[in-house]
Formats: structure tokens, C-alpha cells, sequence
């Protein structure tokens, strides 16, 4: 991904740059492509990867957005588990070695 | 501190986060596995969760929906795939469009585990197939709504675009 923010390469060159098979970079390129992350293009005889930056900023901006909603619910989550701790889930009993 | 750790993947679009609590694995569970508990954390307090189909089985649909502030009742459900009573969940979230059509969906899962006696750490992996489909994920799961979301992005957009 980082290579093909900075120069337009095909999938051959780029997996030249990384320890994996050509097939193992394809399949890198293709999950990245139908997520919208990159767009692959055919110049000439080559496949050029191009990185859709606005799409990896959108997906950061969401990620946080979503980071947020999880840490809201696990406040919840923590609320409800404290309201209803009473004996039961403060004392050790034999049932939790299983 | 409860959430004890969060990792974030653009590329993969992709979100964990683990939190421990002070309880019992079996405690735990019921969070996801007793419908009245699900209710009171899924949604926050202004845009709660209702449950009207609710059993963990692999190829079983468990179905909710939203309601807003507004009134509106987003409907969602939850294809189970993987079920492994207390301490593994394997779901795809999906609400469904007016017409009845599903929408792109992720696919989250849950790992609960003891850490120490009395200490349970659970984990939450989300995956989105799609940016869209995380635009449409938090328009249903916050009140913050679609368009909010959208105009921050906006905005965060136009400023790399500035420095660039």
C-alpha cells in the first residue's frame, strides 16, 4: 500500500518488493481493490495499482468513529456487569475451574 | 480503564478492541447471549436496541431494530455463523433497507477468555467489506447520524487537500 501511494507500479514489480509469491500479492491487490482502497489500471501492456488515498482517509476517519461506538458500548457493558456483581460474581466458587 | 487495547487497519478496514472485566466468563457471555442485557448496551440510552428474534445457533438470524429519537426503527440483524458457548461468537451484522433489501454488512467477532480469576477479557474483531458500508453501519449504530459523520470527513478532506 505504502508503495503505491508513493509511485505507480504494476503487481509484478510490486511484488518484487516483498517476500510473498506473485499469487500471494495478487490476492493482497484484489482484497484491497473491492474494499475501494486501490484501483488497478492498464497502461499499455502493465497493470498500474494506484492507491485511492481519499478512500484510506475515509476508512481511518471511520475506524475512529467506530473505535468510539465500541468504547460507548463496553462503558455500557461495564455498567450493566457491575449493577447486577453482587456474591456471586465476587466470590470464587468451585464452578469457574472447569 | 476498561478497553485495554484497540488496533485499526484502513487497509483492511478493520477494528479490534479488547476490554477486560471484573467478572466471570460465564458473566460475560450473557452480555451477548441474554436479549434484555444486549438491549442496554447495544444502542446508547437516546437510540436503544430492541431484540424481537434472539437465539445463538450457527445459521440462525437474530433480528433488532433501533429507535431514533426521531421515531424511526432501523431495522438489523445478525446471521450467526460460528457459536461456542461462553467464549466464541462468528456474526454478520446487516440492516435492512425499507424495501427489505440488506445492506452491506460486517462481520464481527467475539472472543471471551479468563485472564485471571475473576478477570475476563473479551475481544471484538469488526470487519467491513467496504467504506460504505461502515458509512451505513455507524448511521444505524449512533446518534450521530450519517450526515454528521459525513461532514467531518468532509471537512478532514478538504484540509489534506489544502496542506497537499
Amino acid at each position: 500500500m505504502r508503495r503505491a501511494i508513493s509511485a505507480e507500479e504494476g503487481v509484478l514489480e510490486l511484488a518484487g518488493h516483498y517476500p510473498m509469491s506473485f499469487a500471494a500479492v495478487q490476492k493482497h491487490v484484489a482484497v484491497l481493490e473491492r474494499a475501494g482502497l486501490i484501483t488497478k489500471e492498464r497502461i499499455g501492456r502493465r497493470k498500474v495499482v494506484r492507491t485511492n488515498l481519499k478512500a484510506l482517509l475515509v476508512a481511518r476517519r471511520l475506524l475512529d468513529q467506530y473505535e468510539g461506538l465500541w468504547r460507548a458500548r463496553i462503558d455500557r457493558m461495564n455498567a450493566l456487569i457491575a449493577e447486577t456483581a453482587g456474591p456471586v460474581d465476587t466470590v470464587r466458587t468451585k464452578e469457574s475451574k472447569r | 480503564m476498561t478497553v485495554t487495547a484497540v488496533r485499526k487497519d484502513p487497509q483492511r478496514i478493520t477494528l479490534t478492541v479488547e476490554a477486560e472485566f471484573d467478572a466471570r466468563v460465564d458473566r460475560v457471555w450473557q452480555l451477548w447471549a441474554d436479549p434484555r442485557q444486549l438491549e442496554r448496551w447495544w444502542g446508547p440510552p437516546a437510540y436503544p436496541a430492541t431484540f424481537t428474534k434472539h437465539e445463538l445457533a450457527p445459521g440462525s438470524r437474530v433480528e433488532y431494530h433501533m429507535t431514533a429519537p426521531s421515531g424511526d426503527q432501523p431495522h438489523g440483524y445478525w446471521d450467526i455463523l460460528e457459536v461456542e458457548p461462553p467464549r466464541r461468537i462468528l456474526l454478520r451484522d446487516a440492516c435492512s433497507n425499507a424495501d427489505g433489501t440488506p445492506n452491506p454488512e460486517s462481520t464481527i467477532r467475539v472472543e471471551i477468555k479468563e485472564v485471571a480469576p475473576g478477570r475476563t477479557r473479551m475481544s471484538i474483531e469488526t470487519v467491513f467489506p467496504s467504506t460504505a458500508a461502515m458509512e451505513q453501519a455507524l448511521a444505524n449504530g449512533t446518534d450521530v447520524g450519517l450526515s454528521q459523520a459525513v461532514s467531518q470527513i468532509e471537512a478532514i478532506l478538504a484540509e489534506e487537500t489544502i496542506h497537499r
